[in-house]
């Protein structure tokens, strides 16, 4: 399997800049969280990976091809988005079909078990089915097409709790038997941070973050204390917020903790979730203090 | 050798186009059919009636080449969508839609001449030929506006439907209150001045042939050029 590079891509809609001069690589079989605000551009990005939209410059390559205009490579992809692409009176199984046709080897062993699971009836037209339905029937088309690169655009929209649960079971079942490579695009970030390997953070239109997620949450400290001595113990830190709380303060920071660093006996050293870290690293980052 | 995908975007705009060309034919005959029973029921007149049936094959000679015109014009964006959902190149779309729009022009061009023997003796080749040829050019010219549009959000859509055709018939008013204005002898058999080459060439059995080749080239050429840039819309 070859790597999906992203190069230097900028998209603008006429004055407006939604990527600024994005760069990051798909590793094959790696399960990646690609997060943002809303309006960050992530639908935008994942539409220039498989040429659904052109960006304004820079380029999306599968090995060292372009995959502008490229059966091959667009058939190694593929994006499972909000947007319902299939005309009128289009009924589940021919989808199934048509990503059999376009693909070839779809699952339809493990689609038919999984519509079975989720309670859809393959004959239903998609344009019939509820927000909720809609999102099922995508999914399990995305969970069973035969690609490297699977792109999930909100794959839990209008799921209720139990279906997200079956979801992410089902994600990891079909992980496991073909290891290859899952982007979740999701706002969710609480659920899929067991599941991600690997986080891509936009934020003001550019790549914040593009690390694996244990790194991430290695270098995310929580320091809380008196004013003075937590302010003393962070200096010099990436600090991405501080609340106060009477004489107490908390730090987050972002940041490696040097052994030489002594933490003073009043300081409490803990650690934040991928959440909080995507919030604060979204918000502004540095010193935004409460 | 023609690729799968290829295949599935021809296979699919022929079932689709089947599925049309059949809907629009089971209306229209079913509404000629309902007129023509209540003028029976009415009138009483069973030869009239059978007069009437007569006139359906020439309905659906004349509503055929209408639905696969408007076929071209209408489908173009919704077919790069399913396209590009399932990995299907700009390149590879353009080209099973070609291979589309040529098959099923021959095959509706067939079906019209077999329905028109039903009132007209058959043509010559020629005139066959020429048929033909005039059914796939008007086809490719509505397809080239089709991936035109395609290009356009809706409110694009809504201004350049109602602008163009205005402009179109601005242009050719003025075209033809120019030359009313130019008054040339013709019918001496010889030519004013620097024309004399225009007349050679209009004069020509080739021209028509030349102008139609150099027409059909500009209308593919329109045909990949919106094509290749088409894209996803958010409206």
């Amino acid at each position: 399997m070859e790597q999906l590079s992203i190069k230097h891509v900028t998209k603008r809609f006429g004055r407006r800049t939604v990527l600024d001069d994005i760069s990051f690589t798909l590793a094959p079989a790696k399960i990646y969280g690609l997060l943002g605000s809303n309006g960050a551009g992530k639908s935008t990005l994942l539409n220039i990976i498989t040429n659904r939209i052109f960006p304004t410059s820079g380029t999306v390559e599968l090995g060292n091809e372009n995959i502008n205009n490229n059966d091959d490579a667009l058939g190694k992809i593929f994006l499972m988005s909000e947007a319902n692409l299939y005309p009128k009176r289009t009924s589940v199984r021919r989808m199934f079909d048509l990503a059999n046709g376009a693909y070839g080897h779809f699952n339809y062993q493990t689609a038919e078990r999984q519509l079975k699971l989720f309670g859809l009836d393959e004959s239903a037209h998609l344009n019939d089915l509820s927000t909720g339905e809609q999102t099922i029937a995508k999914v399990i088309l995305a969970l069973n097409v035969a690609v490297d690169y699977v792109l999930l655009d909100e794959p839990v929209l209008g799921l209720d709790a139990s279906h997200r649960e079956l979801f992410y079971q089902e994600l990891l079942k079909s992980y496991q038997a073909q290891p290859r490579t899952f982007v979740l695009s999701t706002h969710l970030i609480e659920e899929v941070q067991q599941l991600v390997e690997h986080v891509i953070i936009i934020g003001q239109h550019k790549v914040i973050a593009d690390s694996d997620v244990q790194e991430m949450l290695d270098r995310a400290h929580s320091v809380s204390g008196p004013a003075r001595l937590v302010d003393q113990y962070t200096a010099g830190l990436r600090v991405l917020k501080v609340e106060d709380i009477g004489k107490l303060r908390t730090a987050y920071v972002y940041d490696d903790l040097d052994d030489d660093r002594i933490l003073p006996d009043q300081v409490q050293l803990g650690h934040y979730d991928l959440q909080h870290l995507f919030i604060y690293l979204t918000n502004g980052g540095e010193n935004n203090h409460d | 050798m023609i690729s799968t995908k290829k295949e599935m975007v021809t296979t699919n705009v022929l079932h689709q186009l089947g599925i049309a060309a059949l809907t629009a034919a089971a209306w229209v005959v079913g509404v000629e059919l309902v007129f023509d029973l209540l003028a029976l029921i009415f009138n009483h007149n069973l030869q009239s009636f059978l007069v009437s049936l007569q006139g359906i094959p020439t309905t659906l000679a004349n509503i055929l080449p209408v639905v696969l015109a408007i076929y071209f014009l209408v489908t173009p964006y919704s077919d790069f969508k399913w396209a590009i959902q399932n990995g299907v190149s700009r390149w590879t779309l353009w080209q099973g839609r070609l291979l589309a729009l040529l098959l099923s022009t021959i095959l509706i061009d067939l079906i019209d001449e077999l329905l028109a023997l039903t009132y007209r003796p058959m043509g010559s080749w020629s005139a066959l030929l020429i048929h033909l040829l005039g059914l796939l050019t008007t086809v490719l010219t509505f397809q080239a506006i089709g991936n035109g549009f395609g290009l356009l959000s809706r409110k694009g859509k809504v201004i350049v439907g109602i602008g163009l055709p205005i402009v179109m018939i601005i242009l050719l008013m003025m075209l033809m209150s120019a030359v009313d204005g130019v008054t040339l002898d013709y019918s001496n058999g010889h030519f004013i001045g620097s024309m004399g080459w225009l007349f050679n060439l209009l004069d020509s059995s080739a021209t028509p042939w030349i102008l139609w080749m150099v027409y059909l080239a500009v209308v593919l050429f329109l045909t990949k050029f919106f094509n290749d840039r088409m894209q996803l819309r958010r409206d």
